[in-house]
């Protein structure tokens, strides 16, 4: 404690009409900058017809299909100043699990629907029990949500391989229709595949929680302030837990997509990096990691504006190295922008 | 005593946009003595010291150290100019050993690398002066208790030729005898010709150590000479003969039935014992200095911090008694207690999320259906709260943090109103808040003692709890004084108990 009384500031002036665009206006801008970008450099070389084909289009979105779902768990963990580093290994493991559930249900009932069922729990259990003892460990043990997912990123891979025998579980026959649609990028009623149709899904269940249900609200505080959360009487470490859980319960289900996108196959090794790829989509989309502010439309633009860098990468043919120092520039740039006008805006 | 003058300032002023934190001050410091220099929060103290340690530049006036003109540029070049400043929050680094923190930023060295004998004989000889051989320059400091944690903070002056010291409260977290030991210290700095400046809220300290004191009130110093020569009631007249310049709106209010008792009431430091009635319709003052255990009261109350000993006792409506010594701040709001934080930047708002969540977190259920919220009707009820309390804002999205200081206090305090608690217990509410926001703030609160609830107010500024509360008590080192009537106390009174005279 100090003598503040000394610190008084000017009080007298006018509360400034604070006329504000949507925070969603510049990962839009960022989307319509590299998309244009694309456009002059393939138009150049003649290839842009291919870029633009609704093909591509279906292309890009079954590309990031995991990376959206995965991003708004990843939202939820962000918005409440936390982070989890632990969601390449936990697809991983999901995908590991929902393909020896279907192997071994199949194996003992013979019926391809029950071991779809057992499969898909066991997916999205695999990720929901991760979250939770992520959640468990930042709450009860203290630890910093860093140290703890950094825990569970090896903890899970380990468990993968060791699950799977370290080699992939190839469920024997021939797969259920639903693994075949959800491996084509294109569908021929939906239009885009059920993946996609998924993550949007879920998407709008993540708006209506952060915005319109108590507990999205007590997400807010908590990552803009815990110490105001804790006297208005939240229960930070109870809350704490959910989200955790919730964007475990996510991540099981981009194991399940990871699972039907190697044709119906768990692979200990796959997702590795998956974390840094949605973090970086995240802070592009408006995400900051001091807690507090993030929406989900603004990161499903982050996850975009990279996936629109990859196809137009490759579409270019365009060096690898390129998309990776290409991605670096737009975070940290994007990063320094918003900074900036934080301090604008005091 | 004709020992040279070692310091002065002329006519210093520094204002903060409408604040005048330093209205023309006077200070004439000589070799060799001890110069106190005391005050009322907020009087203007610690502007005042960083304006001599560089920290902050005046506004006009001018400094002389030892005749020459004294404009230090930063608080690295009034280091090196040998003025030197021991804050009351330590500031050393724990992790390093005692001599790397005593050479810290003064390290010797030679093409770039440490020459770490030179630097070890240089920091002995700094903890020779101390005469405390248990400090040794390889101890780590986490290791070492507060009272020695100061005086590696001393050493590090020492290093430099150190001309004049300024000691913060130093004996605030220290225990009798370190404190006398530390007496011991300064006087044999004073004898080899340093002059320490020393401020304390606790005139005792002041009679016992200081050769000379200076009075500071608003920013303008009062008064001041020698030490022997002034009685402690004379030093305490000065510090607080300002007239009450403010409007109270005072609103009829009765007290009625207990609502919140406290019994012995101790938590893991401060505070000590405390036992307090209070009752619905009745505005009771806690005063007394920083630190003195107010702000931990209140939050022993609400669960905010662990409750060691004692009990609270909370009577409802019905004439039942809630009987929980420890309990969550979700139990509490439950159970009809509010509290307003101290730091609104630090605890008491989200900064940056809207007002109207920052003014409906502690009641969302009028507005929740399965735990989905009615935003519409949220706000329509925000949009009438802030009419009430006469928000100044562009609307209930607006982040909180846009808002001046007197209306994001209104906005922290109009949480407790929209809970509907019957209880309320107020820290510093006026706290970095504008004259007129201060008159709005003190009309809510007669208000709500008007229709029954009952307020707890803890204070730093005097004139206010005199002003609005009925009942008063000061705390004094964790231990607060018997609650009397507010017309019985007289503001030397207050002073006096608070400064532990």
């Amino acid at each position: 404690m100090s003598d503040k009384g000394d610190a008084v500031k000017s009080q007298t002036e006018p509360p400034r009409q604070a006329f504000r665009l949507p925070a969603e206006i510049g990962p839009l801008l960022g989307l319509l900058g590299v998309f244009a970008l694309f456009l002059i450099l393939l138009a150049w070389g003649g290839q842009v017809r291919s870029f633009l084909s609704l093909y591509n289009l279906q292309l890009l979105m079954h590309q990031n299909a995991i990376h959206a779902v995965v991003v708004i768990g990843a939202l939820l963990v962000i918005i409440s100043g936390g982070i989890d580093l632990s969601v390449g290994s936990v697809a991983a493991l999901a995908a590991v699990s929902t393909a020896l559930a279907y192997k071994h249900t199949l194996a003992a009932t013979g019926s391809a629907e029950w071991a779809s069922v057992a499969a898909v729990a066991a997916g999205v259990g695999a990720g929901g029990l991760c979250g939770l003892v992520n959640g468990l460990t930042i709450s009860w043990l203290r630890l910093t949500p860093f140290v703890a997912t950094l825990g569970m990123l090896s903890i899970a891979r380990g468990v993968a391989f060791w699950l799977s025998d370290r080699s992939q579980v190839r469920p024997t026959g021939t797969m259920p229709a639903w693994v075949d649609s959800l491996q084509e990028a294109r569908h021929k009623i939906l239009f885009f595949d059920p993946g996609v149709w998924s993550a949007l899904l879920l998407a709008v269940g993540a708006v209506v929680l952060l915005r319109f249900t108590v507990f999205g609200r007590y997400c807010y505080a908590i990552g803009s302030n815990e110490a105001t959360a804790r006297l208005c009487g939240v229960r930070v470490e109870r809350n704490k837990v959910i989200i955790y859980t919730l964007a475990g319960l996510l991540t099981g289900w981009a194991g399940i997509l990871a699972f039907a996108q190697a044709s119906g196959s768990g692979d200990p090794t796959v997702q590795v990096g998956l974390e840094l790829d949605v973090i970086a989509a995240a802070v592009v989309g408006g995400a900051s990691l001091r807690g507090g502010q993030g929406s989900v439309v603004g990161v499903l633009l982050g996850v975009l504006i990279l996936g629109v860098l990859e196809n137009g990468v490759n579409s270019c043919g365009v060096p690898l190295e390129v998309k990776y120092i290409l991605i670096g520039v737009i975070v940290v740039a994007n990063t320094a922008l918003s900074e900036w006008q934080r301090r604008r805006a005091g | 005593m004709n020992a040279p003058v070692r310091l002065t300032m002329t006519n210093v002023r520094k204002r903060y946009g409408p604040t005048k934190a330093l209205d023309g001050v006077e200070l004439e410091l000589r070799a060799g003595e001890v110069h106190a220099l005391v005050g009322e929060n907020g009087a203007g103290k610690s502007t005042l010291m960083k304006v001599l340690s560089g920290a902050v530049r005046p506004d006009s006036g001018s400094m002389t150290l030892d005749g020459r003109s004294y404009e230090p540029a930063g608080p690295q070049d009034a280091r090196r100019r040998g003025v030197a400043m021991i804050y009351q929050e330590l500031t050393l680094a724990p992790d390093l050993s005692v001599e790397a923190n005593v050479a810290l930023g003064l390290e010797t060295t030679r093409f770039g690398f440490l020459r770490r004998g030179v630097d070890r004989r240089r920091v002995e000889d700094a903890l020779a002066v101390l005469e405390h051989p248990e400090i040794r320059p390889d101890a780590s400091v986490a290791g070492l208790n507060p009272a020695a944690q100061q005086l590696v903070e001393i050493a590090r002056a020492l290093l430099l030729d150190v001309r004049v010291l300024v000691l913060d409260e130093p004996t605030s977290s220290l225990t009798q005898q370190d404190a006398q030991r530390l007496f011991t210290l300064v006087r044999r700095l004073r004898d080899r010709g340093v002059t320490v400046v020393y401020i304390s809220h606790f005139l005792e300290e002041v009679q016992q150590i200081s050769d000379r004191f200076t009075v500071l009130r608003d920013g303008r110093s009062v008064g001041g000479g020698r030490t022997t020569n002034f009685e402690t009631g004379r030093i305490v007249e000065m510090m607080v003969g300002r007239s009450l310049d403010e409007q109270y709106p005072r609103t009829p209010h009765q007290a009625g039935a207990p609502i919140l008792e406290l019994s012995d009431l101790t938590g893991d430091k401060l505070p000590r014992g405390v036992d307090l009635t209070l009752h619905r319709g009745e505005i009771l003052g806690i005063a007394g200095v920083v630190g003195a255990g107010r702000t931990e009261m209140l939050r022993a109350v609400f669960g905010l911090d662990p409750v060691r000993r004692g009990s609270v006792v909370i009577h409802t409506v019905s004439g039942a008694a809630i009987r929980t010594p420890n309990a969550a701040p979700r139990r509490r709001i439950a159970q009809g207690l509010g509290m307003l934080s101290e730091d609104r930047k630090e605890e008491g708002l989200t900064l940056d999320q809207s007002i109207e969540d920052n003014l409906t977190y502690t009641r969302l259920r009028p507005y929740t259906w399965l735990g989905c919220l009615n935003v519409g009707r949220r706000r329509r009820a925000v949009e009438d709260w802030l009419g009430r309390l006469r928000v100044r804002c562009a609307g209930p999205w607006q982040a909180v943090g846009d808002l001046s200081g007197g209306n994001q206090q209104k906005v922290a305090l109009g949480r407790l109103l929209h809970q509907d608690a019957d209880v309320l217990l107020l820290d510093e509410p006026t706290r970095g808040v504008d004259v007129g926001s201060k008159a709005e703030i003190y009309r809510l609160i007669g208000e709500l003692a008007a229709r029954g609830k009952a307020v707890l107010v803890v204070s730093s500024y005097l004139p206010e709890l005199l002003g609005v509360c009925d009942r008063l008590a000061v705390m004094t080192r964790g231990r607060l004084s018997a609650v009397r009537p507010v017309g019985e106390w007289t503001p030397e009174q207050v002073m006096a108990a608070a400064t532990g005279v």
